[in-house]
């Protein structure tokens, strides 16, 4: 082979390898980037920060009316599938915090396409600020022509998928993702509770809150405001035992006095603990461990928001 | 705009690559040099537009400087004063821009002052092409150079491929090859062995040094109570990863040179194979280590002086030589190790005693990578709590569980069957002992390049690495090459 060849081929090869990588995955479209995706049904396998952001993009937009956001407390089990008039992804992510979800809240919002956003309101949400992981980049965006990610992803997917009762994205047409802590570690509900109480009473529970945080989530309300879409809050229910302790109520206050700030009249607000929902925040079968929610929680979050849904004609905005 | 970038590859150079030869094609031989420099400068400015005039300036006094040295008689007593004038005008550009700060700090600690530091960017590039034009300007004093076009000088100090990071060139090895013709054409055996050794380099940054990074620096930002097994782990890490960086950045270097029929010097030789600490500096940034030489070791006597002044120009040269490196504590400490273990080592070799080589092997490597530890650390502290780490101060589990999250981006891999061993530890551990034998039982892409010959398992072998590369480039864990902070 003289040198000439050798250049002309390797330039040629390589060239043609990355065509065909990234038509295949333009083809493939894992993620609904690429053009009218309206009606194709995606599911997570794995690394849900970076599957909800690539799905804020472009397939979030076309297929839904309405997105729930929140730390894991809306995440795991809140199927939204089960919410009728309204179709609603649920955008949450496990341990997230509002500097990693307003990337893909503001997709999503500046699509216009957006009838409501329903807010998970926990203090989770706001105790820190900065992004916790690598992931939601701008980057991840190309990375799905072909890269690591996209063959860790294939992988874990196919993993996945052979591994069924374990995967706890299995259902997650519409995002949520199964309770995957009784999976591995077997909690006692009420033990959970009755030591997430005793920390209560003896003063060791503080509700950080921090500023930027704070701020962000404003902006995010504010900026869906802009786009004329309707916000629907809600405060996420704490066991009513814990949420009666002194201490919780001290903690809670100043939480709850920042947050409100945040809100206008024109928002609509559920409060979870509340009399009203007694039967929700003072059953152990609400929660799968001291604070998430269980299957049998989630059901009973959704059937109120619904309630919410059609009492404030959301459904035919 | 970094080698191993999308822009630089697909880009850059394939646009820089067909103008400078379809310029000289139509016999604009000037012209496509005047081009290589504009290229070169919009390469340079890619990062900051802001230090494009400093790189300017410098260049347009240092060849005037330079000419008027060559140009004036060798006995007048100005010639001296122009050259002290050059040299130290160039030392305050260096001084002002990277080492102020650290002086100031220490002025403010010894005098309990508060003096406001300046707080400015390091503009990229300058402790290359200063140290080039330094050693420009020596030998036009000593009527070294010849009657060099601006053009010509333009492209020895801005040629992008070496700019950056070096390797730091010398003239009257670029000179030459600037001027001579025959390079003004497309040389296909040139550019089949630069893109060898380009996509070599391309994959040992990307793909490996990258890689150990993750590790090292998980290590190194959080060495509050390391354990043995991490701190061996993190040391070494960093070791690998600081070779195959910056000898990957060489390797593309020298790749994207060849590309335009220019050969750069070679800047390692398989470093991690020495068997002393003499030859460890023969084979690790050998452009450094030559002008360090010939222009502050030698200037200083060398070794043509008494056995204790000797000893003293070793560490002064090493110190020196650390401080070159970076404005803080731990450069100048690590540059005194290893003035030590030179000067150790000179008078090991009086006595006559030649240790085992797999001992003398250990032995090296084993200093080297302790001396890596202050090289990288950013404060003190953490050098120290490593070393504590690497002799088991703090105990010797591996590492910790909140680790293993921090490894995998949050999310808990379930725990191996192996007890207290996580999969993230073995693949640590995996990588390190399989880079460790490539090492030290391969050749070097440098001897890789040498025996090249077009053939098809070439074409695979670089298809493959290409392609690997640039999957990896299309990932999320990149990091800047370590020497473009020096």
């Amino acid at each position: 082979m003289t040198f000439s060849k050798f250049v002309k081929y390797v330039l040629s090869v390589v060239l043609i390898s990355i065509l065909v990588v990234v038509t295949i995955n333009v083809h493939i479209n894992e993620f609904g980037l690429f053009g009218n995706v309206k009606g194709k049904p995606i599911r997570i396998y794995t690394e849900e920060r970076t599957s909800k952001y690539l799905l804020s993009f472009n397939w979030i937009p076309q297929n839904f009316d309405a997105v729930l956001f929140g730390p894991s407390y809306s995440d795991i089990e809140m199927d939204t599938r089960k919410l009728e008039g309204l179709s609603v992804y649920n955008l949450s992510m496990n341990g997230a915090n509002i500097s990693e979800l307003k990337y893909p809240l503001e997709n999503v919002i500046k699509s216009n396409r957006l009838k409501v956003i329903i807010v998970c309101l926990s203090p989770y949400l706001t105790k820190d600020s900065g992004k916790k992981t690598n992931a939601i980049d701008p980057r991840e965006y190309w990375s799905t022509l072909g890269s690591l990610f996209t063959l860790k992803y294939y992988l874990k997917k196919h993993l996945a998928l052979s591994d069924v009762d374990k995967d706890p994205f299995r259902d997650s047409w519409f995002g949520f993702r199964h309770n995957e802590y009784n999976v591995y570690e077997n909690y006692d509900v009420k033990k959970e509770i009755e030591a997430r109480h005793k920390q209560m009473v003896d003063g060791k529970y503080n509700i950080k809150i921090d500023t930027k945080a704070i701020q962000e989530l404003g902006d995010v309300l504010d900026l869906a405001r802009m786009h004329d879409i309707k916000i629907l809050a809600y405060y996420y229910p704490a066991h009513k035992k814990i949420f009666e302790t002194q201490q919780y109520q001290v903690e809670i206050k100043k939480y709850r006095s920042q947050v409100e700030e945040l809100l206008t009249p024109d928002d609509i607000v559920i409060d979870f603990n509340t009399e009203e929902f007694n039967y929700i925040r003072d059953d152990y079968e609400t929660f799968s461990d001291g604070s998430h929610l269980s299957p049998v929680g989630g059901n009973r979050l959704i059937m109120v928001i619904q309630e919410f849904i059609n009492r404030h004609n959301l459904d035919t905005l | 705009m970094v080698f191993s970038s999308f822009e630089f590859i697909f880009l850059f150079l394939p646009i820089t690559f067909c103008i400078y030869f379809y310029l000289n094609k139509n016999r604009l031989a000037v012209g496509s040099k005047y081009f290589l420099v504009l290229a070169s400068l919009f390469f340079y400015s890619w990062w900051n537009i802001l230090y494009l005039p400093l790189i300017l300036a410098s260049m347009l006094f240092n060849y005037f400087v330079g000419n008027r040295l060559a140009s004036t008689k060798r006995r007048s007593s100005s010639r001296k004063l122009l050259l002290v004038t050059g040299i130290v005008s160039n030392l305050l550009l260096l001084g002002y821009f990277k080492y102020a700060d650290f002086f100031i700090v220490n002025v403010n600690y010894v005098l309990a002052s508060d003096i406001g530091l300046l707080d400015l960017a390091l503009p990229l590039a300058i402790s290359f092409f200063t140290f080039q034009q330094i050693a420009f300007l020596s030998d036009s004093y000593n009527g070294e150079t010849g009657d060099y076009s601006f053009v010509n000088y333009a492209i020895f100090v801005t040629f992008f491929p070496q700019l950056i990071a070096g390797p730091i060139v010398h003239h009257k090895e670029m000179m030459p090859q600037f001027a001579n013709l025959r390079n003004n054409y497309i040389n296909y055996r040139n550019v089949s062995l630069g893109l060898f050794i380009f996509g070599i380099g391309l994959f040992k940054k990307i793909v490996i040094a990258d890689s150990f990074a993750v590790f090292a620096n998980n290590g190194f930002n959080d060495t509050e109570a390391i354990t043995l097994f991490e701190a061996w782990a993190t040391s070494l890490s960093y070791s690998f990863q600081l070779y195959f960086d910056f000898s990957g950045y060489c390797d593309m270097a020298i790749g994207a040179a060849l590309l335009f029929n220019i050969k750069l010097p070679v800047n390692f030789n398989s470093p991690y194979k020495s068997f002393d600490i003499q030859d460890f500096w023969r084979r690790w940034h050998m452009t450094l280590s030559r002008f360090l030489r010939d222009y502050i070791y030698i200037p200083l006597g060398g070794n043509r002086v008494a056995n204790f002044r000797v000893y003293l120009n070793l560490m002064t040269t090493f110190i020196i030589g650390g401080f070159w490196h970076g404005a803080g504590w731990t450069f100048l400490f690590w540059g005194f190790l290893h003035g030590l273990a030179i000067a150790m080592h000179r008078a090991w070799s009086g006595l006559g005693i030649k240790l085992w080589s797999w001992c003398a092997w250990l032995l090296t490597f084993n200093f080297v990578n302790f001396a890596w530890i202050f090289f990288r650390a950013e404060e003190w502290d953490d050098a120290i709590n490593i070393v504590e780490g690497m002799i088991g101060l703090n105990g010797i589990s591996p590492l910790t569980y909140n680790q293993i999250r921090n490894f995998d981006s949050g999310t808990i891999n379930s725990i191996n069957i192996f007890t207290n061993v996580s999969p993230i530890d073995l693949a640590i551990y995996s990588v390190i002992t399989v880079s460790t034998i490539l090492i030290l039982h391969k050749e070097n892409s440098i001897e890789m390049m040498n025996s090249f010959i077009p053939n098809h398992k070439n074409l695979i072998f670089l298809v493959l690495i290409f392609l690997f590369s640039l999957m990896f480039m299309n990932s999320m864990q990149l990091t800047e090459f370590l020497y473009f902070d020096f």
